[in-house]
């Protein structure tokens, strides 16, 4: 489904992704980790077009995701949530998810200033759809709190709520457990593998939690310095004497 | 906010059934005027001495020696910065809820023309507008405050081609209804003398670089070349012919553009330059009214250095105060225009005896001053206009 | 309960002139045409975070086309003029709008600031059909026989036009586009990983804010009739922002109010002559030190439900 082939990425000199190459099946879960500045994040800005990438290629359904603009990848059905939040924070949540299902909605500014029936019946439906997201991620409760102001956790779980309302084949999330306690962890893992067997979406995510890591993926693949030093079942990962031997390295560093 | 409204409603109402009969802006014992200005933006000195250290002090004058029969003269002034906008907002509000008598000496074109017409239908007189285009003529309410450009126009090239026998001329112009109603009147009053213009330039306004216009006015060779400009570019196209050395060409300035200014921004490539004046020196004329202006000024604003636009406002309220007297205890708006009217050989000491008469234009006259030493001296007096 | 709020303050619209004297008249048909161009300028600065002080041309480019077009064809009804007016001026929008897209902050207001002396310097330089600084007399307002040149007449043309702009804007800040226009405040990369199209709604946000304005400016003409470019100096742009400053940024009842508090100031200060630019100054900083984020954020509108600030 996502097949990132031979990336090659720098920045002022320093090279942050380097040949990088790995493929992304259908429906599975797939985890890229690595000790902190191996690349990680700039995987998914790349994939999501706000990196331009000096070689290599991103393909996604067989179309090539390169070259395009984040707001054509988002429509083509790639959602992300980030690392450091990116909540809408004078919004409320409710709003926030209603942005995420932007790209689904027809009604343009004059049919919106005119007050016209289509817009008013899909407004309605999108809020219909917007408060069963939140209901879903149990957020329902603070839907019309201002964004800003919600606990770290649950604005997590609100950019999930606001990238799945984009109805995307391919969800991007960029550490979701950093910050969360055991328990909201555990609800995460539950939450995530859900949206696999139930919704059938395809999910790459970046993570230093190895409980998650090690508890949802169905492969994984390890990045160094820019490159993938190994790639595989999450049990045969956790053996592999380079992926020690860099995580003991950076420990030391 | 609703329950709010409602006495807030009422007492509008009351104000909008104020009591009627009597003229506007004139009770037993007060004459109310009033005047949107310049008191901020790009004329703002000219405005604050006009109204406050002009208009006012004659008013103070008057006052303190016992008003108009009986009555004292206060004045209010709202600010627009040059803006028409502003100007129609605050004369609707001067006529309508300060609701005066009349409105005195507003100033510029811009605001001038933007209230002329909403005056003349509320038969408010308009008194002594400063600015110098004709636009307020054969207006009922409106008299003039200056002196009108081709009035100006015929007192310049009657003496400089009449008395002084010149031949050829030329004129940089300002590209706007200033500039261009001046072009017009030279160009008639030349033809009186069997000339015309041998070559004329615009200046765009705003605009400071006038070397090109300079330089071709010079291939034209003109014995005589008119400055009808503002204060910047006419010391810019001084310092010009100074810088090329071109002297043998005269160089006049109009009457609007007769004022310190731009002595002092041209210093030294302003002497012996010639021009119409239509005020005194205020600073150093021994005229029986401006002398008399100036120990006005010390004993009212000892602070306030005299000068020509405070003069000006000096002279419009005492045009007013000489037509109120003139209008009588039963003064209305009707009576005030008929007294202004029948105004003949007035001596103000400042100017000229003036006679108003159905032109309705209070400044007719001028005279004639070179640049010495960095002041005007004169040199003629008083030149007829018709 | 928000019905009978609707009803009251329509009915005190409409019944105004008969109940405020003349100059109020007036004074109400200018904080209508200057809440149109705080609603435009909120659009863009308050929801979309492009600070604009160049709406004085804006507005120039409005009253100036609605004055020629009653000028050259004084068949037009004024509801065409006005159209025209706001589609001329949206149109000036978008080609300002397009190179402001690479511009933030300070260089974005520079350049907007640039804007609106490029104006004034395009009606000096077109003097041949705008009389440059001799000024334009704007003919009375038509609309089929009706001649509209009372007070009265114009304030209930400026109410209609604004009643009519006021409804569109808030149904336009409350659906997917407003949206869109916040969701770029806030986060531009989160914008554009939930598909929104960020230069096109940037762009978009000019063209609307440019046609308010000027269809404001068209309206600006008729009720004050004669322009000239002294009328539409940087003071006044800095005015419009000042406008939604105190009212609110990013509300659109905020915009309605902080027009009305600015006008209603400034028309009081003209009596304090030259202090009037001091004490305005002064009034307009506490503001922003004792109420940063405008009346808007102290009171409660009830009245326009799903605003989104």
């Amino acid at each position: 489904m996502l097949g990132v082939e031979d990336l090659s990425i720098s920045f002022g000199g320093l090279t942050a992704l380097d040949g990088l190459g790995f493929r992304v099946a259908e429906r599975e879960i797939f985890a890229l980790i690595g000790p902190n500045g191996a690349g990680k994040s700039t995987v998914f800005n790349v994939v999501t077009g706000l990196y331009r990438p000096s070689a290599g290629r991103v393909r996604f359904r067989g179309a090539d995701l390169l070259g395009l603009a984040p707001h054509q990848i988002a429509r083509r059905g790639v959602a992300r949530t980030f690392q450091n939040t990116e909540v809408f924070r004078t919004l409320t949540a409710l709003d926030n998810v209603l942005i995420g299902g932007h790209a689904h909605l027809r009604g343009g500014l004059l049919r919106a200033a005119l007050g016209a029936r289509l817009v008013r019946r899909e407004e309605a439906a999108a809020r219909r759809r917007a408060r069963a997201l939140l209901e879903r991620l149990g957020l329902a409760d603070v839907a019309g709190v201002e964004a800003g102001g919600l606990p770290l956790g649950l604005q997590k779980r609100l950019e999930v709520a606001r990238a799945l309302a984009a109805e995307p084949a391919l969800l991007l999330l960029d550490e979701p457990a950093s910050g969360l306690n055991p328990t909201e962890t555990q609800t995460l893992m539950a939450l995530i593998r859900r949206l696999r067997d139930e919704d059938g979406l395809t999910i790459l995510v970046v993570e230093h939690d190895m409980e998650l890591v090690m508890g949802i993926s169905d492969r994984v693949a390890v990045l160094n310095y820019g490159r993938k030093i190994a790639e595989g079942k999450p049990g045969a990962i956790a053996t592999d004497p380079a992926v020690i031997e860099a995580y003991l390295g950076s420990a030391d560093g | 906010m609703r329950a709010r409204l409602v006495p807030f409603l009422v007492l509008l109402a009351a104000f909008a059934a104020a009591p009627a009969g009597a003229q506007q802006g004139v009770t037993d014992a007060e004459i109310l005027l009033g005047g949107s200005n310049s008191f901020s933006g790009p004329l703002a000195f000219t405005g604050e001495q006009m109204t406050k250290y002009g208009i006012d002090l004659y008013f103070k004058v008057v006052n303190d020696g016992g008003g108009i029969h009986g009555r004292r003269i206060r004045t209010v002034y709202y600010d627009d910065g040059y803006k028409p906008q502003e100007a129609v907002a605050n004369t609707k509000k001067l006529v309508e809820q300060d609701r005066v008598f009349a409105i005195i000496a507003p100033q510029g074109s811009p605001p001038v023309v933007a209230t002329l017409g909403y005056l003349e239908e509320q038969k408010v007189p308009m008194l002594f507008p400063y600015q110098s285009s004709p636009v307020t003529r054969g207006k009922k309410y409106v008299f003039q405050g200056m002196t009108v450009s081709d009035r100006s126009s015929v007192m310049m090239i009657d003496y400089l081609a009449g008395q002084r026998k010149y031949k050829r001329f030329a004129a940089i112009y300002q590209d706007d209804e200033y500039g261009k109603s001046f072009l017009t009147a030279f160009e008639k009053d030349l033809g009186r003398h069997g000339l015309k213009l041998v070559a004329s330039e615009s200046v765009k306004r705003g605009v400071t670089d006038v070397s090109a216009q300079i330089a071709k006015l010079q291939a034209a060779k003109p014995d005589v070349t008119f400055l009808v400009l503002v204060p910047g570019p006419a010391a810019q196209a001084l310092k010009e012919r100074q810088k090329i050395g071109w002297t043998t060409t005269l160089m006049v300035s109009t009457g609007p553009l007769t004022d310190e200014r731009y002595l002092a921004l041209a210093g030294e490539a302003a002497e012996g330059v010639e021009g119409l004046s239509l005020w005194p020196d205020p600073l150093t004329s021994e005229l029986p009214g401006v002398k008399l202006y100036r120990q006005h000024m010390q004993k009212y604003f000892p602070k306030n250095e005299p000068n020509r636009y405070s003069i000006a406002g000096y002279f419009a309220g005492m045009l007013f105060a000489e037509g109120a007297k003139r209008a009588g205890r039963a003064l209305t708006r009707d009576s005030l225009i008929a007294a202004l009217e029948g105004i003949k050989g007035f001596e103000s000491g400042i100017l000229a005896p003036l006679t108003i008469g159905p032109d309705h234009e209070t400044q007719k006259q001028g005279f004639w001053v070179r640049v010495e030493k960095g002041r005007f001296k004169t040199l003629t007096d008083w030149l007829k206009s018709e | 309960m928000r019905r009978a709020l609707w009803l009251a303050g329509g009915l005190a619209l409409l019944l105004w002139p008969w109940a405020a004297p003349p100059y109020f008249v007036f004074l109400a048909s200018l904080i209508v045409v200057n809440a149109i161009v705080a609603i435009g300028l909120n659009l863009l600065s308050g929801y979309t975070n492009q600070l604009s002080f160049g709406h004085a041309g804006f507005l120039a480019v409005g009253a100036y086309v609605a004055a020629l077009l009653t000028i050259h064809a004084p068949a037009l009804p004024v509801v065409a003029a006005l159209l025209l007016a706001g589609l001329a001026t949206a149109l000036v929008g978008l080609a300002l709008g397009i190179p402001c897209l690479r511009l933030e902050g300070l260089y974005l207001a520079m350049a907007t600031l640039a804007f609106g002396f490029v104006v004034v310097e395009a009606i000096l330089n077109l003097d041949w059909i705008t009389r440059g600084n001799d000024g334009l007399r704007v003919p009375v307002a038509r609309l089929g026989g009706l001649a509209l040149a009372s007070d009265t007449a114009k304030y209930y043309l400026v109410v209609a036009a604004g009643a009519l702009l006021v409804w569109a804007a808030a149904n336009i800040v409350r659906t997917r586009t407003g949206r869109a226009l916040l969701a770029i405040r806030e986060s531009e990369i989160a914008a554009q990983a939930s598909g929104v199209h960020v230069a096109a709604y940037k762009t978009l946000a000019f063209v609307v804010s440019a046609f308010y304005t000027g269809v404001a400016g068209g309206l600006f003409a008729f009720i004050v009739g004669y322009l000239s470019p002294d009328a539409f100096d940087v003071f006044l742009s800095v005015d419009f922002v000042a406008m939604i400053v105190v009212g609110g940024l990013g509300s659109i009842p905020g915009s309605i109010v902080g027009a009305a508090v600015i006008t209603v100031l400034y028309d009081t200060l003209a009596a304090f002559q030259n202090y009037r630019p001091l004490i305005f100054g002064v009034i307009l900083i506490a503001c922003m030190l004792f109420m940063p984020g405008g009346i808007a954020s102290r009171v409660r509108f009830p009245v326009l439900k799903g605003d989104n600030a």
